[in-house]
């Protein structure tokens, strides 16, 4: 080398500082060094740089002491904890978030359950009405499937009031969050699962309010859509939204094939012209790529439906960004758009921002519920998917994933420790609580996916996660056993039909409370 | 000028003067089941062990000794296929490092892309593994300029890019000779010469100016 001296390429300072060189190279490079003044400096620099480094990293730490703690785990019996358990690769890395998240979840799932059990009749003429192809007792029960129990004094409580009897569409909704709320989880050899099953069979017969299970359950044999109507802004009342729905065209003149968007624009027709609008029919080969058909065109006994999840995402924090990032509305440019990109709704948001001069920035107090609901809905759609979704269908190498928001309800009045409503979350400023609830249907794998996303979410936006945990039992995915064991199970259960093997389907209901800061 | 980091550099810790290495009479014992002969070798390699873990995955000091926990129960799991031909120290930084990779990967697989902040992630500065010198007396501000110095350094360290932070750690706080580091971090040579020029060069940016 010359005088061109390139301190970045020159790694002989490090060969001279670590005492690597040869002889021979040692001899060249210090004749470099005497007519090299740039050379020299550099050398300077990089072993004061070096020394200081060694300094700061070898200087005395604290003591430290794992000696008795290896020893003792050394003698504590069984499982050597030096053999750490493998986790299957495809977990590796959301896995954890994932469990973390949907544990979190199940406890104040509860009282979202009980909130929608006000809106139990509309929803259940729903169930009643729709296609009988949609049904899935096909697939047979998964092994590892999920029950949720319930217990809870304030959903007992708000299940009583709303027995029977829709609440008042002028009265405020009960509230929530003030009885502690315990949520247990049981699998399915769980010995209460076939009597909570049992319940939900009979919860309408014995004219007692169902539990959360039961009336989870009691949606598990339809498809996923637009199950029930959420509360958009300017729509009259419940009671006529119900009323919208008893009029809508009965199951029986449904396809047998079930293609559940369209079946859902008829049962919605009337009842909400935006929520069908927005219901863009989507392919029907599509729809049903995840679905089986049931062959017999019967719906199947509840307690051979999908299982469901309670899952509960509680989360507190500044709803704003959501409402920014899905500042367009949800459907207008997502199909066959390129994936979401955070990063990319963050900068789209930025520019709304600033093209909108003179335009207020678009808080959640100025929302309607019908607006939040819809803007939420499209920020989820851009940030969870992994691929351009249609109306919260997304479209996975393991069927479809749909995501159907079923209730939206401003909850009034709602204690926390941290913005109590006498006066310590600001009096009448008091940020309202928006409550976003989703029923997910998919793939297990695929709405443990979704929790890793919203888990992500949850981080990425600063938002609080404040409820409980309860873990969704590892399921052995892409294990071959539970496939053949699953479409063993459903040609069993229908003999002559070609049924497609689905694994492990189930359903999430999802929770946002979001209160803005 | 050529001092003293030549003279120091072909010192790699962990041998005495006569090439012996120091713990095998207790790695021998150990292999046989003794557990007090184990307890020593612990003692011995904690500080660096944990050195290294708060270094490289930049952990708070819980999780530090957590992993470094885990560094031994794998040992003492692995002594048995351990034949003593190589040196004991590289063989536990070997270890130490393997679990900071899994932790780093895990961390990784965690953060995908997004550019947030650990909760567990020390405050660059502040942390509180590095105890005040002590043995002689300081003006006042002197320890304090001192010290300021030395964690803003520690701090620069670790805000190397993962893949420098490694080989500038194992080199320049562990002392490990560069084939000792390809062989942890599973790298050639060149690459390993190559991470530890860069990393001291972009630390050597960062410290632009800060010295006191």
């Amino acid at each position: 080398m010359s005088g061109a001296h390139d301190r970045d390429v020159d790694e002989r300072l490090a060969d001279w500082v670590d005492g690597r060189m040869t002889e021979r190279e040692r001899a060249r490079f210090e004749g470099e060094l005497r007519v090299n003044p740039k050379l020299r400096a550099d050398l300077a620099e990089y072993e004061r740089t070096v020394a200081v480094m060694r300094a700061a990293l070898r200087a005395p730490t604290q003591p430290v002491s794992v000696a008795d703690r290896v020893l003792a785990r050394l003698a504590a019996p069984a499982p050597a904890a030096s053999t750490p358990v493998r986790r299957p690769r495809q977990w590796r890395g959301f896995a954890p978030l994932g469990w973390s998240l949907a544990s979190a979840a199940a406890l104040m799932a509860l009282a979202v359950l009980v909130d929608s059990w006000s809106r139990r009749d509309s929803v259940d003429k729903l169930v009643a009405q729709a296609p009988p192809g949609a049904s899935r007792d096909a697939a047979g029960e998964p092994t590892g499937s999920l029950g949720v129990e319930v217990r809870s004094d304030e959903f007992e409580q708000l299940a009583r009031s709303s027995d029977g009897a829709p609440a008042a569409p002028n009265e405020p909704p009960p509230v929530a969050g003030q009885a502690g709320t315990e949520a247990k989880v049981a699998t399915a050899s769980d010995p209460g699962e076939a009597a909570l099953q049992q319940a939900a069979a009979g919860a309408e017969k014995d004219g007692k309010p169902p539990t959360a299970l039961e009336f989870a359950k009691s949606q598990s044999t339809e498809p996923l859509g637009r199950p029930a109507t959420p509360a958009i802004a300017g729509a009259a009342s419940d009671a006529d939204k119900d009323k919208a729905e008893v009029a809508a065209p009965p199951a029986a003149t449904a396809p047998a094939t079930p293609v559940p968007d369209r079946n859902l624009e008829e049962l919605t027709a009337g009842a909400n012209k935006a929520e069908v609008r927005r219901g863009a029919p989507a392919p029907g080969g599509k729809v049903s790529a995840g679905l089986p058909a049931n062959p017999s065109g019967a719906n199947s006994p509840a307690s051979a439906g999908v299982p469901v999840m309670l899952a509960l995402i509680d989360v507190e924090g500044d709803v704003e960004p959501i409402v920014r990032a899905a500042n367009e509305p949800p459907l207008r440019e997502q199909n066959g758009e390129s994936p979401p990109d955070s990063e990319a709704t963050r900068s789209r948001a930025k520019q709304d921002a600033k093209r909108g001069e003179g335009e207020p920035p678009a808080v959640p107090a100025r929302l309607t519920d019908g607006q939040l609901q819809e803007r939420v809905y499209g920020f989820f759609a851009k940030e969870l998917a992994a691929n351009a979704p249609a109306e919260g269908r997304f479209e996975t190498s393991r069927g479809a994933l749909q995501l159907a928001p079923f209730a939206l309800e401003p909850v009034a009045g709602v204690r926390s420790e941290r913005n109590p409503p006498d006066g310590g979350g600001g009096g009448a400023g008091a940020a309202p609580v928006r409550e976003l609830v989703w029923l997910v249907e998919g793939d297990r794998t695929d709405l443990q996916l979704l929790l890793a996303r919203v888990s992500d979410l949850v981080r990425e936006r600063k938002w609080q996660l404040r409820s409980g945990e309860t873990a969704i039992p590892p399921t052995p995915r892409f294990g071959v056993a539970e496939d053949e064991a699953g479409l063993a199970k459903a040609k069993a259960a229908a003999p002559d039909a070609s049924v497609p093997a689905v694994p492990v389907r189930e359903r999430l209901v999802l929770r946002f409370r979001l209160r803005a800061r | 000028m050529l001092g003293p980091l030549r003279r120091e550099a072909g010192r790699t810790g962990g041998d005495s003067d006569d090439g012996t290495d120091p713990a095998r009479e207790y790695l021998l014992r150990a292999k046989q089941g003794d557990l007090d002969a184990f307890r020593t070798l612990v003692e011995m390699f904690q500080d660096r062990v944990m050195r290294v873990m708060v270094s490289v995955l930049r952990c708070d000091r819980a999780m530090a000794e957590d992993l470094t926990q885990e560094v031994f129960l794998r040992m003492y799991g692995g002594l048995p296929g351990f034949d003593g031909d190589g040196r004991l120290v590289a063989w536990v930084h070997t270890i130490a490092i393997n679990i900071a990779i899994s932790e780093l990967r895990r961390r990784r697989a965690q953060k995908r892309g997004r550019t947030t902040v650990s909760l567990d992630q020390p405050i660059a500065g502040t942390d509180d593994h590095y105890l005040q010198p002590s043995g002689r007396e300081l003006e006042p501000g002197e320890g304090a300029q001192q010290q300021e110095f030395l964690a803003r350094v520690r701090a620069c360290v670790h805000e190397l890019p993962e893949e420098f932070r490694a080989a500038v750690v194992l080199r320049d706080m562990e002392s490990l000779s560069y084939e000792e580091i390809a062989a942890m971090l599973d790298l050639p040579l060149g690459t390993v010469r190559s991470r530890i020029h860069r990393g001291r060069l972009l630390l050597q940016d960062k410290l632009r100016g800060f010295e006191p």
